[in-house]
Protein backbone atom coordinates (compact mmCIF):
# COMPACT_ATOMS: atom_id res chain seq x y z
CA UNK A 1 0.00 0.00 0.00
CA UNK A 2 3.10 2.34 1.06
CA UNK A 3 4.45 1.68 -1.79
CA UNK A 4 1.58 2.11 -4.34
CA UNK A 5 1.18 6.06 -2.44
CA UNK A 6 4.99 6.40 -2.98
CA UNK A 7 4.92 5.85 -6.62
CA UNK A 8 1.53 8.06 -6.71
CA UNK A 9 3.79 10.67 -5.23
CA UNK A 10 6.07 10.29 -7.79
CA UNK A 11 3.74 10.32 -10.57
CA UNK A 12 2.31 13.88 -9.55
CA UNK A 13 5.68 15.17 -8.82
CA UNK A 14 6.56 13.80 -12.64
CA UNK A 15 3.71 15.40 -14.17
CA UNK A 16 4.11 18.66 -12.14
CA UNK A 17 7.63 19.12 -13.25
CA UNK A 18 6.93 18.22 -17.12
CA UNK A 19 4.00 20.89 -16.71
CA UNK A 20 6.02 23.40 -15.39
CA UNK A 21 8.93 22.63 -18.19
CA UNK A 22 6.19 22.79 -20.95
CA UNK A 23 4.98 26.23 -19.55
CA UNK A 24 8.55 27.15 -19.29
CA UNK A 25 9.32 26.43 -23.05
CA UNK A 26 6.53 28.50 -23.87
CA UNK A 27 7.22 31.36 -21.98
CA UNK A 28 10.76 31.26 -22.77
CA UNK A 29 10.15 29.88 -26.79
CA UNK A 30 11.59 32.31 -29.47
CA UNK A 31 8.91 32.53 -32.21
CA UNK A 32 9.74 33.99 -35.21
CA UNK A 33 6.16 35.13 -37.27
CA UNK A 34 7.12 35.82 -40.27
CA UNK A 35 4.01 36.95 -43.08
CA UNK A 36 4.37 39.97 -45.04
CA UNK A 37 0.45 41.21 -43.68
CA UNK A 38 1.19 43.30 -40.40
CA UNK A 39 -2.34 42.36 -39.82
CA UNK A 40 -1.62 38.61 -39.57
CA UNK A 41 1.07 38.84 -37.70
CA UNK A 42 -0.62 40.59 -34.96
CA UNK A 43 -3.23 37.69 -35.17
CA UNK A 44 -1.12 34.80 -34.68
CA UNK A 45 0.69 36.40 -31.81
CA UNK A 46 -2.84 37.15 -30.07
CA UNK A 47 -3.49 33.74 -30.35
CA UNK A 48 -0.18 32.58 -29.03
CA UNK A 49 -0.24 34.92 -26.41
CA UNK A 50 -3.27 33.35 -25.15
CA UNK A 51 -1.55 30.54 -25.25
CA UNK A 52 1.38 31.86 -23.25
CA UNK A 53 4.23 32.52 -25.43
CA UNK A 54 5.63 35.55 -25.02
CA UNK A 55 8.99 35.65 -27.02
CA UNK A 56 8.23 36.53 -30.27
CA UNK A 57 10.22 37.78 -33.40
CA UNK A 58 8.99 39.32 -36.29
CA UNK A 59 10.04 39.21 -40.05
CA UNK A 60 7.90 40.97 -43.04
CA UNK A 61 9.33 39.18 -45.93
CA UNK A 62 11.51 36.11 -46.40
CA UNK A 63 14.97 38.51 -46.29
CA UNK A 64 14.43 39.85 -43.07
CA UNK A 65 12.90 36.11 -41.94
CA UNK A 66 16.41 34.69 -42.90
CA UNK A 67 18.16 37.01 -41.62
CA UNK A 68 16.33 36.92 -38.29
CA UNK A 69 16.68 32.82 -38.33
CA UNK A 70 20.65 33.42 -38.83
CA UNK A 71 20.81 35.94 -36.31
CA UNK A 72 18.37 35.44 -33.83
CA UNK A 73 18.08 31.27 -34.12
CA UNK A 74 14.26 31.40 -32.90
CA UNK A 75 13.01 28.16 -31.45
CA UNK A 76 10.15 27.77 -34.02
CA UNK A 77 9.43 29.80 -37.54
CA UNK A 78 6.06 30.70 -38.38
CA UNK A 79 6.18 31.22 -42.49
CA UNK A 80 4.14 32.36 -44.99
CA UNK A 81 4.48 31.41 -48.13
CA UNK A 82 3.70 34.27 -50.45
CA UNK A 83 6.03 37.11 -49.59
CA UNK A 84 8.29 39.78 -51.18
CA UNK A 85 11.42 39.35 -52.32
CA UNK A 86 11.67 35.85 -50.69
CA UNK A 87 9.76 33.40 -50.62
CA UNK A 88 8.38 31.36 -47.68
CA UNK A 89 9.50 27.98 -50.15
CA UNK A 90 12.71 29.62 -50.73
CA UNK A 91 13.70 30.10 -46.77
CA UNK A 92 12.41 26.65 -46.15
CA UNK A 93 14.78 25.56 -48.91
CA UNK A 94 18.04 27.52 -47.85
CA UNK A 95 17.64 27.12 -43.92
CA UNK A 96 16.37 23.27 -44.54
CA UNK A 97 15.94 21.19 -41.20
CA UNK A 98 18.09 22.93 -38.72
CA UNK A 99 14.72 24.63 -37.68
CA UNK A 100 11.47 24.20 -36.54
CA UNK A 101 8.93 25.44 -39.59
CA UNK A 102 5.25 25.32 -39.52
CA UNK A 103 3.89 26.74 -42.56
CA UNK A 104 0.95 29.26 -42.27
CA UNK A 105 -0.14 30.22 -45.30
CA UNK A 106 -3.49 30.81 -47.76
CA UNK A 107 -1.96 28.99 -50.56
CA UNK A 108 -3.33 25.08 -50.07
CA UNK A 109 -2.32 23.56 -53.51
CA UNK A 110 -1.36 19.84 -52.87
CA UNK A 111 2.24 20.70 -54.92
CA UNK A 112 3.29 23.38 -52.44
CA UNK A 113 2.50 21.53 -49.45
CA UNK A 114 4.33 19.00 -50.03
CA UNK A 115 7.70 21.09 -51.13
CA UNK A 116 6.86 22.37 -47.98
CA UNK A 117 7.17 19.31 -46.32
CA UNK A 118 10.02 17.59 -48.46
CA UNK A 119 12.64 20.69 -47.32
CA UNK A 120 11.55 19.78 -43.87
CA UNK A 121 8.47 22.04 -42.58
CA UNK A 122 7.13 19.92 -39.50
CA UNK A 123 3.92 21.88 -40.26
CA UNK A 124 1.50 23.12 -42.72
CA UNK A 125 -1.53 25.31 -42.05
CA UNK A 126 -3.89 26.40 -44.67
CA UNK A 127 -5.11 30.01 -43.89
CA UNK A 128 -7.81 31.07 -42.65
CA UNK A 129 -7.06 28.99 -39.94
CA UNK A 130 -8.82 27.66 -36.43
CA UNK A 131 -7.41 29.28 -33.48
CA UNK A 132 -6.85 25.64 -32.20
CA UNK A 133 -5.23 24.23 -35.29
CA UNK A 134 -2.51 27.06 -34.65
CA UNK A 135 -1.98 26.40 -30.54
CA UNK A 136 -2.04 22.54 -31.31
CA UNK A 137 0.63 22.74 -33.72
CA UNK A 138 2.82 24.98 -32.33
CA UNK A 139 2.40 22.89 -28.88
CA UNK A 140 3.80 20.39 -30.14
CA UNK A 141 6.87 21.67 -32.18
CA UNK A 142 8.04 23.79 -28.43
CA UNK A 143 5.91 21.40 -26.19
CA UNK B 1 -6.87 27.27 -72.24
CA UNK B 2 -9.46 24.88 -72.09
CA UNK B 3 -11.79 26.15 -69.38
CA UNK B 4 -15.58 26.45 -70.25
CA UNK B 5 -18.34 27.45 -68.16
CA UNK B 6 -19.25 24.05 -66.65
CA UNK B 7 -15.86 24.18 -64.87
CA UNK B 8 -15.92 27.83 -64.34
CA UNK B 9 -19.80 27.27 -62.10
CA UNK B 10 -18.34 24.89 -60.08
CA UNK B 11 -15.25 26.69 -59.39
CA UNK B 12 -17.59 29.67 -58.55
CA UNK B 13 -19.76 27.78 -56.24
CA UNK B 14 -16.74 25.75 -54.46
CA UNK B 15 -14.73 28.90 -54.27
CA UNK B 16 -17.60 30.93 -52.99
CA UNK B 17 -18.04 28.39 -50.36
CA UNK B 18 -14.24 28.02 -49.40
CA UNK B 19 -14.23 32.15 -48.91
CA UNK B 20 -17.34 32.91 -46.70
CA UNK B 21 -16.14 30.19 -44.75
CA UNK B 22 -12.66 31.82 -44.49
CA UNK B 23 -13.20 35.11 -43.75
CA UNK B 24 -16.43 33.96 -41.17
CA UNK B 25 -13.06 31.93 -39.58
CA UNK B 26 -11.25 34.96 -39.97
CA UNK B 27 -13.73 37.97 -38.36
CA UNK B 28 -15.62 35.06 -36.28
CA UNK B 29 -19.19 36.44 -38.08
CA UNK B 30 -21.54 35.39 -40.66
CA UNK B 31 -20.72 35.85 -43.80
CA UNK B 32 -22.46 35.67 -46.74
CA UNK B 33 -21.13 36.07 -50.06
CA UNK B 34 -23.98 37.60 -51.95
CA UNK B 35 -23.08 37.37 -55.88
CA UNK B 36 -21.01 35.51 -58.03
CA UNK B 37 -20.02 34.96 -61.06
CA UNK B 38 -18.18 33.07 -63.36
CA UNK B 39 -18.10 34.13 -66.75
CA UNK B 40 -15.39 34.27 -69.68
CA UNK B 41 -15.54 37.90 -70.62
CA UNK B 42 -13.54 41.03 -71.70
CA UNK B 43 -11.60 43.44 -69.70
CA UNK B 44 -13.99 45.67 -70.81
CA UNK B 45 -16.68 44.68 -68.36
CA UNK B 46 -14.67 45.30 -65.79
CA UNK B 47 -13.40 48.83 -66.97
CA UNK B 48 -16.66 49.52 -66.52
CA UNK B 49 -17.98 48.04 -63.58
CA UNK B 50 -14.64 50.19 -61.85
CA UNK B 51 -15.88 53.30 -64.06
CA UNK B 52 -18.98 52.99 -62.46
CA UNK B 53 -17.93 54.03 -59.26
CA UNK B 54 -15.22 56.59 -60.77
CA UNK B 55 -17.22 58.67 -58.12
CA UNK B 56 -16.65 56.96 -54.98
CA UNK B 57 -12.88 56.70 -53.83
CA UNK B 58 -12.21 52.39 -54.41
CA UNK B 59 -9.06 50.89 -52.89
CA UNK B 60 -7.54 48.15 -55.03
CA UNK B 61 -4.93 45.61 -54.45
CA UNK B 62 -3.76 43.24 -57.43
CA UNK B 63 -1.43 40.43 -57.71
CA UNK B 64 0.45 38.11 -60.14
CA UNK B 65 -1.02 34.90 -60.92
CA UNK B 66 1.54 32.14 -63.08
CA UNK B 67 0.66 28.72 -63.78
CA UNK B 68 -1.69 30.53 -66.42
CA UNK B 69 -0.89 33.85 -66.38
CA UNK B 70 -3.04 36.55 -64.73
CA UNK B 71 -4.27 38.79 -62.25
CA UNK B 72 -5.89 38.83 -59.18
CA UNK B 73 -8.15 42.08 -58.53
CA UNK B 74 -9.78 43.12 -55.27
CA UNK B 75 -11.43 46.63 -54.98
CA UNK B 76 -13.62 47.93 -52.66
CA UNK B 77 -15.16 51.10 -52.16
CA UNK B 78 -13.18 52.73 -49.47
CA UNK B 79 -16.10 53.34 -46.84
CA UNK B 80 -16.83 49.58 -47.24
CA UNK B 81 -13.17 48.91 -46.42
CA UNK B 82 -13.02 50.52 -43.77
CA UNK B 83 -15.95 48.28 -42.61
CA UNK B 84 -14.33 45.34 -43.79
CA UNK B 85 -11.29 46.08 -41.71
CA UNK B 86 -13.23 47.07 -38.51
CA UNK B 87 -15.25 43.22 -39.01
CA UNK B 88 -11.69 41.31 -39.20
CA UNK B 89 -10.22 42.77 -36.55
CA UNK B 90 -13.31 42.25 -34.15
CA UNK B 91 -13.94 45.84 -33.39
CA UNK B 92 -16.98 47.62 -33.59
CA UNK B 93 -17.65 49.17 -36.68
CA UNK B 94 -17.15 52.60 -37.08
CA UNK B 95 -13.69 52.44 -35.27
CA UNK B 96 -10.87 52.57 -38.32
CA UNK B 97 -11.36 56.49 -39.51
CA UNK B 98 -8.25 56.67 -41.66
CA UNK B 99 -6.69 53.89 -43.22
CA UNK B 100 -2.92 52.77 -40.96
CA UNK B 101 -0.53 50.24 -42.55
CA UNK B 102 -2.19 47.53 -40.30
CA UNK B 103 -5.42 47.83 -41.85
CA UNK B 104 -3.77 48.28 -45.18
CA UNK B 105 -2.60 44.90 -44.70
CA UNK B 106 -5.99 43.37 -43.67
CA UNK B 107 -7.48 44.48 -46.93
CA UNK B 108 -4.36 42.59 -48.66
CA UNK B 109 -4.92 39.78 -46.95
CA UNK B 110 -8.40 39.32 -48.22
CA UNK B 111 -7.53 39.62 -51.35
CA UNK B 112 -4.66 36.43 -50.88
CA UNK B 113 -7.92 34.08 -48.60
CA UNK B 114 -10.21 35.44 -51.58
CA UNK B 115 -7.96 34.72 -54.62
CA UNK B 116 -6.61 31.33 -52.72
CA UNK B 117 -10.40 29.96 -52.33
CA UNK B 118 -11.17 29.91 -55.97
CA UNK B 119 -7.69 29.40 -57.30
CA UNK B 120 -7.57 26.75 -55.28
CA UNK B 121 -10.55 24.88 -56.50
CA UNK B 122 -9.49 26.10 -59.76
CA UNK B 123 -6.29 24.13 -59.78
CA UNK B 124 -7.21 20.76 -58.41
CA UNK B 125 -10.19 21.19 -61.73
CA UNK B 126 -7.55 21.48 -63.95
CA UNK B 127 -4.99 19.84 -62.73
CA UNK B 128 -2.69 23.02 -62.78
CA UNK B 129 -0.56 24.45 -60.15
CA UNK B 130 -0.97 27.92 -59.87
CA UNK B 131 1.52 30.54 -57.55
CA UNK B 132 0.20 33.98 -57.05
CA UNK B 133 2.60 36.91 -55.96
CA UNK B 134 2.02 39.03 -52.94
CA UNK B 135 -0.42 41.36 -52.96
CA UNK B 136 0.63 45.57 -53.75
CA UNK B 137 -1.79 48.54 -53.81
CA UNK B 138 -2.75 49.87 -57.57
CA UNK B 139 -4.09 53.06 -57.81
CA UNK B 140 -7.65 52.88 -59.48
CA UNK B 141 -5.88 54.85 -61.94
CA UNK B 142 -3.23 52.60 -62.82
CA UNK B 143 -5.49 49.59 -62.71
CA UNK B 144 -7.44 51.72 -65.29
CA UNK B 145 -4.90 52.74 -67.16
CA UNK B 146 -3.48 48.69 -67.30
CA UNK B 147 -6.90 47.59 -68.44
CA UNK B 148 -7.27 49.67 -71.09
CA UNK B 149 -3.60 49.03 -72.48
CA UNK B 150 -5.19 45.31 -72.27
CA UNK B 151 -7.87 46.11 -73.29
CA UNK B 152 -7.06 47.68 -76.77
CA UNK B 153 -4.42 45.07 -77.99
CA UNK B 154 -6.68 42.18 -76.66
CA UNK B 155 -9.72 40.82 -78.43
CA UNK B 156 -9.90 38.18 -76.99
CA UNK B 157 -11.75 36.38 -74.17
CA UNK B 158 -10.52 36.14 -70.61
CA UNK B 159 -11.55 34.11 -67.84
CA UNK B 160 -13.49 36.37 -65.06
CA UNK B 161 -14.33 35.49 -61.09
CA UNK B 162 -16.45 38.37 -59.27
CA UNK B 163 -17.79 37.64 -55.84
CA UNK B 164 -19.32 40.36 -53.51
CA UNK B 165 -19.82 39.57 -50.03
CA UNK B 166 -22.18 40.84 -46.64
CA UNK B 167 -20.34 40.10 -43.29
CA UNK B 168 -22.82 40.15 -40.43
CA UNK B 169 -25.16 42.97 -41.28
CA UNK B 170 -23.02 44.85 -43.81
CA UNK B 171 -22.88 44.85 -47.49
CA UNK B 172 -19.15 45.00 -48.92
CA UNK B 173 -18.78 45.16 -52.43
CA UNK B 174 -15.68 43.98 -52.41
CA UNK B 175 -14.92 42.68 -55.76
CA UNK B 176 -12.53 40.07 -56.92
CA UNK B 177 -11.42 40.02 -60.54
CA UNK B 178 -9.41 36.66 -61.69
CA UNK B 179 -8.47 37.94 -64.81
CA UNK B 180 -6.20 35.20 -67.05
CA UNK B 181 -4.73 37.23 -69.21
CA UNK B 182 -0.66 37.09 -69.93
CA UNK B 183 -0.02 40.51 -71.49
CA UNK B 184 -2.38 41.48 -67.94
CA UNK B 185 0.48 39.93 -66.06
CA UNK B 186 3.18 41.29 -67.97
CA UNK B 187 1.88 45.05 -67.49
CA UNK B 188 1.23 44.08 -63.62
CA UNK B 189 4.68 42.97 -63.15
CA UNK B 190 5.92 46.60 -64.67
CA UNK B 191 3.99 48.29 -62.31
CA UNK B 192 6.01 46.34 -59.22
Amino acid sequence: MQLFFSFRNFARALKNLLHCYINMSKDTAKILVADDSAFMRNVLKNILENNGCKNFIEAADGNEALEKIKTEKPDLVLLDVIMPNVGGIEVIKEIGKQFKVIIISAVGQEKIVKEAESYGAIGYIIKPFDNNQVIEEVNKAIG
Amino acid sequence: MEINLEILNNVANLGSKKVSESLSSLSKKSVEVSSVAAEISSVKIILNEILIDEDRAIISYAQMISGIDGMALLTIPREEALILVDLLSNVEVGSTGVFMDIDRSAIKETLNILSNSFLTVLSKELKIEFMIGSPIMVPTTSIKKLLEKVSEIEKGEIVLFTTSLKISKHQIRAHLYIIFNEKLAKLLEEIK
